[in-house]
C-alpha cells in the first residue's frame, strides 16, 4: 500500500515539475524573443530545476518565518522578509502589493469611529510598507 | 483601432489567467514541502510569492544572455547560466 502511496506522490511531483517546466519555458520564450537569442532545451530545465529547489527553500522558510510569529497562515510579511536581500525588489514587490490593495475594495470603517478619524486614515495610508487593514485596525 | 484594443485586452486577460493558474501550481508546491500540515498561504501572500518567482526565472534568462551577450553568442548555453548561477542564488 505505502509503495502505491509513494508512487502517487512520486506521479503528482512529477506533475508538477512539468507544470513549473512549462511556465518558466513560457517565461523564457518571452525573454528570449525580446533579446534575440536562441534558446537551449537544457538551459530551461537547469532553470525549471533551479526554480522548483528555490520554491522549496520558500516553503520551508515561509512556514518558518510564519511559525515565528506564532501563526499558521502565511503572510505577505514573510514573503517580505525573504526578498530582503535585495532592495529594489522589496521595493518592486511593495509596489505590487500596493496595487493589489488598490484594486480591493476598501475594508469598512467601523461605526464607533467619528469625522475626525477619517482625516487621520487618509493621511497614514501614505507610507508604503503597511497594509491597509493594519491601519484601520491602528485608528481605532 | 478597436482590433489593436480588442487584442491587447485578450492578451491582458490571459496573461491574468496564466498567472492565476502560475499561482495554484506555486500553492501546490508549497503544500508539499510544509512540515505542518495546519501551514496555509495567504491570497496576497501567494500573489506576491508567484511574482518573486516569475521574477527569479526572469533574472535568470536575463543574466544568462548578458553572459551570452558578452561572450558574443547567439545562444545561449549551460555555461553561461552555470556562470550567473551563484549570484543569481545569493540574490535570491
Amino acid at each position: 500500500m505505502t509503495t502505491e502511496e509513494d508512487f502517487e506522490k512520486l506521479t503528482y511531483t512529477q506533475r508538477l515539475k512539468a507544470a513549473v517546466h512549462h511556465t518558466t519555458l513560457q517565461i523564457c520564450k518571452e525573454h528570449a524573443d525580446e533579446k534575440n537569442v536562441q534558446l537551449n532545451k537544457m538551459v530551461v530545465a537547469a532553470i525549471s530545476e533551479t526554480t522548483w529547489k528555490k520554491c522549496e527553500q520558500f516553503a520551508t522558510d515561509l512556514e518558518l518565518f510564519a511559525k515565528h510569529a506564532k501563526r499558521s497562515t502565511i503572510n505577505a510579511d514573510d514573503v517580505k522578509m525573504l526578498i530582503r536581500k535585495t532592495p529594489k525588489l522589496l521595493d518592486y514587490i511593495n509596489g505590487v502589493q500596493e496595487e493589489l490593495n488598490a484594486s480591493k475594495p476598501e475594508p469598512k470603517k467601523r461605526s464607533k469611529k467619528g469625522k475626525g478619524k477619517q482625516t487621520s486614515v487618509g493621511a497614514s495610508t501614505s507610507p508604503s510598507d503597511q497594509t491597509e487593514p493594519v491601519i484601520v485596525e491602528e485608528e481605532s | 483601432n478597436l482590433d489593436i484594443y480588442f487584442t491587447f485586452l485578450n492578451y491582458a486577460v490571459f496573461k491574468t489567467l496564466c498567472f492565476f493558474y502560475f499561482q495554484k501550481t506555486v500553492q501546490h508546491i508549497l503544500q508539499q514541502y510544509f512540515k505542518d500540515e495546519k501551514t496555509k498561504v495567504n491570497a496576497d501572500a501567494l500573489a506576491l510569492l508567484t511574482e518573486v518567482i516569475s521574477i527569479f526565472v526572469a533574472e535568470a534568462v536575463g543574466r544568462t544572455t548578458k553572459q551570452a551577450k558578452k561572450d558574443g553568442d547567439d545562444e545561449l548555453t549551460l555555461e553561461q547560466f552555470e556562470k550567473i548561477l551563484p549570484q543569481l542564488l545569493l540574490d535570491f
